[in-house]
């Protein structure tokens, strides 16, 4: 578990980019909402509606999507029966298509139900059900070798089957094609499972179901497209509420409004946003990212400067945040300072300055120097490269406006 | 002049501490880069590091066979936490960014610290097409410098320290390394023969070590044609050495003891005893290969005899090994287990590790011979721990293979398969084609003894057409024997007959020990009693020749077998 931090070297452990704020504590601990966060939009959508939603939801990479739907997540629990799973460890993102989505949703559903809950046993689905389940599973697994002992309990049965079939489709591809090619023939059988089981759940549990699958936006464009444009009947069809995370790239495409018909429901979350339009600091979103850095490690670990620079070098992403606080620990930890101060970040943010330097080309240094003029995109690929190498970010409030990366800026001089 | 593996700027010494206090001062997953622009400055930077590191260090090698970092990883026990470093990324390019991006949990599921080596270009192309798990990063070192004449700098230093290498990683990094100095050194102006000569021998001897032996030989040749440009006798008798050695594992035994008696003759012009010495060690393998065991204990007593004079504890715990080994073969068991203990004691007290995996495994060898099954597993499983932590795959497929042997011989045919099977898939990687046959020849074995006849021949057949390209015959004599047997259990009387005879030729021929040849000559004598001694002889004389069979002596040894089944 982790807890706040007192010295830079417990901060330099706690401000570690590969992980997300997941438990019920770290939630609690250290979450920090942000002022134009579409979760209590979300909610209110999923709890106030009688018809079974699908909801997009996308966001900047490392702009604390996990996190949010974390925070979503725990917040739903009292009216949800909620499956959420990440993609990329069931079927494998190399060659995704709908029938995996749609199959790897029904699997975890079959799991979760399946599983003992906290001590009270499993869940008392009809045995009708179940049969019908297990009969399903076994027919599209007639080729697959499972090596599952007998269960007395047919929930328990399902049980295994489902992490044992989800497991082999992330691992071996002939398993996926065989099944696959199964399951595409009998989709239809499926869906009326899912929503059958659905409704027990629901009679049992008096939840609704709600299936929330990460991962999904670091599908490719093509196979984003293949999923939400061409087969977006599919991933409708499910008789339960579903959040698909999906790649922010596709909002740049020219078949985006396509996707929007068939998904009205699209939430983008926004990162923090620390400097308006003419450039000014928005002290607003500054304090807030300040706020996420002394949630984690007690604010005598930072100067009031170090804080404010390090919010202004993140440029609104808390995972930014996170990686420019944690290189400034380092630096202060080697000079034996008992802080971080100015120079510790302003070191933290030549590194990370380095890194655009070594990846950007010079024809992309010179796009942003334009973006840095205009504070606006075009419509083509090589934007859209600068958007996804986080050298050029997207701002909102009333209206939306491009800037370059406050560390990248230095690197673009003026022109002869 | 004295010179070693110094970072080249205060710039770079700051990176060193800097990467170094992330590892230390951090106690759960971390990923981070290290920029460089020659190997050169990448070798000495690894080496600041490890010297300050208190995490032991895990180092692999990417390639366009070995792509895939998450593989590895999951392959390294957690805990305890290490410091991983991945090298040469940009072989692996382009599949290596789908895998690390598609599987970054995988990275952050592990304690350890894992540091990746890139050049720019490497650098770019993860950052461009692997996002998610770039934007991971707790930073990137930049260990890049410009230091004019660095590379021949790092040449001369290399190669003025001894071969030594902690597990295979620590080799694989070597071959890199090696490569990269060639390269690296060869657009430099006024070049040394001497150097060349000598990077391409270490790349020679850490090709030898990891299996790789074609490239072995490749580089060893052009060990020996730089060698000849710079008129040093001591380049060319390693060179020669190495091609003997290779000749020799490839059974090419004339080719090989033709090296090795030129190696010798420079050897003794120079009065070196210590190289000397493991020239005779070489053609002590190469009589043992032919069964000629009086010869190869001759030469190894005699590299013995210069080792314990120079005081050489190393290489004299090979030799006690080797005697070992002959005394086995001789089925002198006692004296091989006396042997075996002596070079273990040397190797446990110096912590030669990759020794003690070989000599436990020959102690295992011995108390199979004794049947004494569970003594034996104890010692495999022992070696076999030390292997796979080392990553010593082909010490490892040894342990597999008599694995099998023990499981096979407890009537555990699908345990027996599986150990046969990873043995042959670490034969068929490394293309040791020696192996490859005998795990074909065992898994023959496991689908005869399930009654699986048309399967047993597609193993053996593949078996035999592998020693067959290897054109060493006794390799071939089990084989053929194991055919006769199929035959006869399928009751092709003439056709066992056949195959028995082959076997028994070349057993005779290579005067292969007494065990092999009266088994062989026992199966016979059951085949004559089966068809009938006329229909025998018969056949006997169509498939060789006209000869005449020796039925006095099958005669014989059907009494004799009947004997004891009374």
């Amino acid at each position: 578990m982790m807890t706040k931090a007192t010295n830079l070297r417990e901060a330099l452990n706690l401000l570690n980019p590969e992980q997300s704020l997941q438990t019920e504590n770290e939630l609690k601990e250290f979450f920090v909402a942000r002022r134009l966060s579409p979760l209590p939009d979300m909610r209110m959508l999923l709890q106030d509606t009688y018809d079974k939603q699908k909801v997009l939801f996308t966001g900047h990479r490392g702009s604390g999507k996990s996190t949010e739907l974390a925070k979503l997540v725990q917040e739903l629990q009292p009216d949800f029966f909620v499956v959420d799973y990440s993609i990329k460890k069931k079927p494998s993102l190399f060659d995704l298509t709908y029938v995996d989505v749609i199959l790897s949703l029904a699997l975890e559903l079959f799991r979760k139900a399946t599983e003992p809950v906290g001590g009270q046993g499993l869940m008392k689905i009809n045995p009708d059900v179940l049969t019908q389940i297990n009969l399903f599973t076994n027919e599209i697994t007639k080729e697959v070798e499972l090596e599952i002992k007998a269960q007395a309990e047919i929930g328990t049965e399902i049980n295994v089957k489902a992490v044992k079939l989800s497991s082999k489709l992330g691992t071996e591809a002939a398993t996926r094609t065989t099944v696959r090619e199964k399951v595409t023939h009998r989709l239809n059988d499926l869906l009326e499972i899912i929503d059958l089981l659905a409704r027990e759940i629901e009679r049992n549990a008096h939840k609704r179901t709600l299936v929330v699958i990460e991962d999904l936006d670091k599908a490719d464009l093509e196979t984003a497209k293949k999923l939400f444009y061409e087969h977006a009947t599919s991933l409708l069809a499910p008789e339960v509420d579903i959040i698909y995370t999906f790649p922010i790239a596709l909002r740049h495409d020219n078949d985006f409004m396509q996707v929007k018909t068939s998904f009205p429901n699209l939430y983008i979350l926004p990162i923090f946003k620390t400097q308006l339009r003419d450039g000014q600091p928005n002290e607003e979103g500054l304090q807030r990212l300040r706020e996420i850095l002394v949630k984690r490690a007690d604010a005598s670990l930072f100067t009031p400067d170090a804080l404010t620079a390090l919010a202004h070098c993140s440029s609104g992403i808390p995972r930014e945040l996170i990686s420019l606080a944690r290189r400034a620990c380092l630096e202060a930890r080697k000079s034996d300072r008992p802080q971080i101060d100015s120079d510790a970040v302003e070191r933290a943010a030549r590194s990370h300055r380095r890194d655009y330097q070594v990846t950007l080309t010079t024809e992309q240094l010179k796009l942003l120097k334009k973006v840095q003029e205009s504070k606006w995109v075009e419509n083509d690929e090589a934007y859209r490269a600068l958007l996804h190498n986080l050298s050029v970010l997207e701002y909102q409030n009333d209206e939306i406006w491009y800037d370059v990366h406050p560390v990248v800026q230095p690197l673009l001089l003026p022109e002869d | 002049m004295a010179v070693d593996w110094e970072v080249a700027s205060p710039e770079v010494a700051e990176q060193v501490d800097l990467l170094s206090l992330l590892i230390r001062d951090t106690d759960s997953s971390l990923l981070a880069f290290a920029l460089y622009r020659s190997v050169s400055e990448r070798e000495a930077a690894v080496r600041a590091l490890k010297e300050r590191l208190p995490l032991p260090v895990v180092e692999f090698t990417l390639s366009a066979q070995q792509k895939n970092p998450v593989l590895l990883l999951q392959n390294l026990p957690a805990p305890p936490r290490v410091c991983v470093f991945f090298y040469d990324a940009e072989e692996a390019l382009p599949e290596l960014t789908g895998y690390v991006n598609l599987q970054r949990e995988e990275f952050a599921e592990v304690p350890h610290a894992v540091i990746f080596w890139v050049r720019e270009h490497g650098l770019r192309e993860l950052a461009t097409h692997a996002p998610d798990f770039w934007s991971w990063r707790s930073g990137v070192f930049d260990f890049r410098s410009e230091q004019i004449g660095m590379p021949a700098r790092a040449v001369q230093t290399e190669l003025a320290e001894p071969l030594y290498f902690q597990d295979r990683g620590d080799l694989e990094r070597r071959v890199s390394l090696y490569q990269g100095l060639l390269r690296e050194y060869s657009q430099q102006e006024n070049l040394d023969e001497r150097f060349l000569a000598g990077i391409y021998g270490r790349l020679a001897s850490a090709f030898y070590l990891l299996g790789h032996l074609q490239q072995a030989e490749q580089a060893a040749r052009d060990a020996l044609e730089h060698s000849h440009h710079t008129g040093d006798l001591t380049l060319k008798a390693d060179s020669l050495f190495m091609l003997g050695a290779v000749a020799r594992e490839q059974l090419r035994l004339e080719e090989a003891e033709n090296y090795q008696q030129r190696n010798l003759a420079i050897l003794e012009k120079l009065g070196d005893e210590v190289r000397q010495a493991l020239s005779y060690q070489e053609l002590g393998m190469i009589a043992l290969e032919r069964q000629q065991f009086d010869q190869a204990e001759q030469w190894h007593r005699k590299a013995l005899g210069i080792k314990e004079r120079y005081g050489l504890e190393q290489e004299e715990a090979l030799s006690y090994h080797r005697l070992g080994v002959i005394a086995q073969m001789r089925q002198q068991f006692d004296e091989a287990e006396q042997w075996y203990r002596k070079a273990l004691q040397i190797a446990e007290r110096l912590g030669l590790e990759q020794m003690t995996v070989s000599t436990y495994h020959q102690l295992g060898l011995l108390a199979q011979e004794r049947q004494q099954f569970d003594e034996a597993e104890q010692w495999y499983r022992k070696a076999l721990q030390i292997a796979e932590r080392l990553g010593l795959e082909r010490n490892a497929a040894d342990q597999y293979h008599q694995l099998g042997l023990l499981a096979q011989e407890r009537q555990q045919f699908d345990e027996a398969e599986q150990w046969y099977r990873k043995a042959l898939q670490i034969a068929e990687r490394l293309g040791l084609e020696r192996n490859a046959a005998d795990e074909h020849h065992q898994l023959g074995n496991i689908a005869y003894l399930r009654q699986q006849f048309d399967g047993a021949e597609q193993w053996y057949r593949k078996a035999l057409e592998i020693k067959d390209r290897l054109r060493h015959p006794p390799l071939m004599v089990d084989t053929l024997a194991q055919i006769g047997t199929l035959r006869r259990k399928q009751n092709r009387l003439p056709e066992a007959l056949s195959w028995f005879g082959r076997a028994l030729v070349i057993a005779a021929e290579y005067q292969m020990p007494v065990a092999v040849g009266g088994q062989i000559f026992a199966d016979l004598a059951r085949v004559m009693n089966e068809m009938g001694e006329e229909e025998f002889a018969t056949a006997w004389r169509q498939n060789f020749k006209g000869q005449e069979p020796p039925l006095a002596l099958l005669r014989e040894m059907l009494r004799q077998l009947n004997g004891r089944a009374d």
